[in-house]
């Protein structure tokens, strides 16, 4: 026996910091390790999750992908028409998807598995809010039955959605949430922000654990499975950090920590579980040490566009098997990438920052 | 002698017929359709630049009416469409059973958007020194038959028209965009006479023009006294 030879020994660079992480120039840093999930220009790519599964969503369309929309607005809907009421912002038109729970929720009222106790939210000035998907219209619904109506062509989207897409990326963004202490119902945004009144008495905060989480997600992906037995799924975790915390006492950045870091471990135990369950590293591009925070605008909060660049180059080389062009390093002048960004930043509808107007 | 000056698309003619009649020796009332030309056909009889010309000399005790807008409810809903869709009504109800349902919102936001992409409307605003009201184009006719009538010997194949609930519908819904577009632009929307509906909501059939989308000079006289009644007592309306 070589008394020299070790396990590291036959690694390859990606496996050592210094030659993966800090000698590389920071454009051309890439975390992807285990990655099997490939994609054809016709393979039916669907998003859901929050903020950032935006900027996925976003980049798939513009890059020749089928960008699988299964609500897309009635043609006579112009573009800009379409944005403003999120027909296309998403697969379907259910808004941010924070949480696992909101997500197996959503495959079930889809299918019929459960009904939300929960009455439409009658604002003050009579516009009624879907306390599923609050900010999914401006100026919200004029009844109770048009957003019922409305609801129930969501639904058939979702589930016409689920049944034809090739590959669902869920963007896993937080495990803090607010439910209905009734019946569980999970919230995108606490009851009072952008709809509906707060009362104590009838919602309550959750914080998603681990084990919590894996549980909706088997459940979800066991549903997946059962309508649509080839579709495969790609986690990703939203590098974007929470705008505020609910839970007791807790710091706003160890909340964070402490949020991506559940998210982070779910989605590598479900991706070691299910061979069709694949996880792409979009967090640790963007919040990796190499990046020295150069992926977030000034709030700290933010991605730019250079770091969504970042991530959908990786994305596309490696899921198209290596297809597309090499990421270039090169950057855009500091000020171009400012416009840029403020522009992309403008396209992306983050409801989350209703927390906190300040 | 104070002047109304009336500027717009074919919906003036309708004014144009009652004002001809119309007995005024207190106010001048000047109707004229936009000029355009599409496909070698010229219709109206005012170009845009002496329309501006116009509405320059207007005195701040004088009035001006625009009819530009609102005419975007017949593109979209007057003939049903390939692809049937509905919007609920004021009462909460779907218009039709079948079709993609749009959120009266996000329909409202289409005319809105339409609407929005008329800059002479602005212009005509800032040009004059008279109040500007924008008038509200006919409310929609009821009786599908008469429509049918009309429209057979202009449209080429089969066709079938929208339901009238859903005309009513979309009418209503881009009144209340161009109210809210004009608004932007400090111009009031003129509302149809009360005396022009039936029971429902329709324009009554007497004042119905012979055609699928427009309304005859009696309509055009309600419209003159309504602008009197505004230049007279100086009320606004809208």
């Amino acid at each position: 026996l070589d008394r020299h030879q070790h396990p590291y020994k036959a690694l390859p660079a990606k496996a050592f910091w210094k030659r993966s992480v800090a000698a590389p120039a920071p454009a051309e840093v890439d975390p992807v390790g285990r990655f099997t999930l490939r994609i054809d220009e016709r393979s039916r790519v669907a998003t859901a999750g929050s903020c950032f599964a935006q900027h996925i969503a976003r980049h798939l369309r513009q890059s020749g992908f089928t960008y699988h929309i299964a609500e897309e607005g009635h043609p006579l809907l112009p573009q800009s028409v379409k944005g403003a009421h999120h027909y296309g912002t998403f697969s379907a038109r259910y808004g941010n998807i924070y949480t696992a729970r909101q997500l197996h929720q959503l495959f079930q009222r889809a299918y019929g598995e459960f009904f939300p106790a929960e009455p439409a939210w009658v604002e003050a000035d009579g516009r009624v809010v879907d306390p599923f998907r609050p900010t999914i219209q401006p100026g919200g619904y004029v009844s109770v039955v048009e957003m019922e109506a409305d609801r129930e062509q969501h639904l058939r989207s979702v589930r016409k959605m689920f049944e034809t897409l090739d590959v669902f990326v869920f963007t896993l963004g937080l495990t803090e949430c607010w439910v209905s202490r009734e019946d569980g119902a999970a919230f995108p945004l606490c009851p009072g922000v952008e709809g509906g009144t707060f009362d104590a008495e009838k919602y309550t905060f959750l914080n998603q654990d681990v084990n919590q989480v894996l549980e909706d997600m088997r459940a979800f992906i066991a549903g997946l499975k059962r309508v649509n037995p080839a579709a495969h799924v790609m986690l990703t975790v939203s590098p974007v950090p929470l705008m505020a915390t609910a839970e007791p006492d807790d710091h706003v950045l160890s909340a964070t920590t402490y949020s991506k870091s559940v998210l982070r471990v779910a989605a590598g135990m479900l991706e070691r579980e299910y061979n069709h369950v694949h996880y792409f590293p979009s967090y640790e591009i963007i919040t990796g040490s190499y990046a020295r925070g150069a992926y977030f605008a000034n709030d700290l909060r933010s991605v730019l566009e250079d770091g969504v660049g970042h991530v959908m180059r990786l994305f596309l080389k490696h899921a198209t098997g290596g297809a597309t062009s090499a990421p270039a390093p090169a950057k855009a002048a500091a000020e171009e990438v400012l416009n840029h960004a403020a522009q992309a930043l403008v396209d992306v509808e983050c409801d989350e920052s209703a927390l906190d107007r300040s | 002698m104070r002047r109304i000056f009336v500027f717009g698309d074919s919906h003036t003619r309708a004014i144009l017929q009652a004002a001809e009649i119309a007995s005024c020796d207190d106010v001048s009332i000047d109707v004229h359709w936009m000029r355009t030309e599409k496909d070698g056909k010229v219709q109206g009889d005012l170009d845009y630049e002496d329309a501006k010309a116009v509405a320059s000399s207007l005195e701040p005790t004088d009035l001006m009416a625009i009819s530009l807008l609102g005419t975007r409810h017949n593109l979209v809903g007057l003939l049903r469409h390939e692809q049937p869709f509905t919007v609920h009504g004021t009462d909460g109800a779907p218009c039709s059973d079948e079709g993609e349902l749009i959120p009266r919102a996000v329909m409202e936001d289409v005319f809105a958007a339409a609407s929005q992409k008329n800059k002479r409307i602005a212009e005509l605003r800032n040009l004059s020194r008279a109040p500007v009201y924008h008038l509200v184009t006919p409310p929609p006719k009821g009786d599908n038959d008469y429509l049918k009538s009309r429209i057979m010997s202009k449209v080429a194949g089969e066709f079938d028209v929208s339901p009238a609930a859903l005309r009513l519908a979309l009418w209503q819904l881009e009144m209340q965009a161009v109210k809210r577009v004009c608004e932007g632009w400090n111009v009031l929307l003129l509302p149809a006479h009360p005396q022009a509906f039936d029971e429902h909501g329709f324009l009554k059939h007497e004042y119905y023009a012979s055609d699928a989308t427009h309304a005859n000079r009696a309509y055009g006289a309600l419209v003159l006294e309504q602008l009197r009644g505004v230049l007279n007592a100086g009320e606004k309306i809208g």
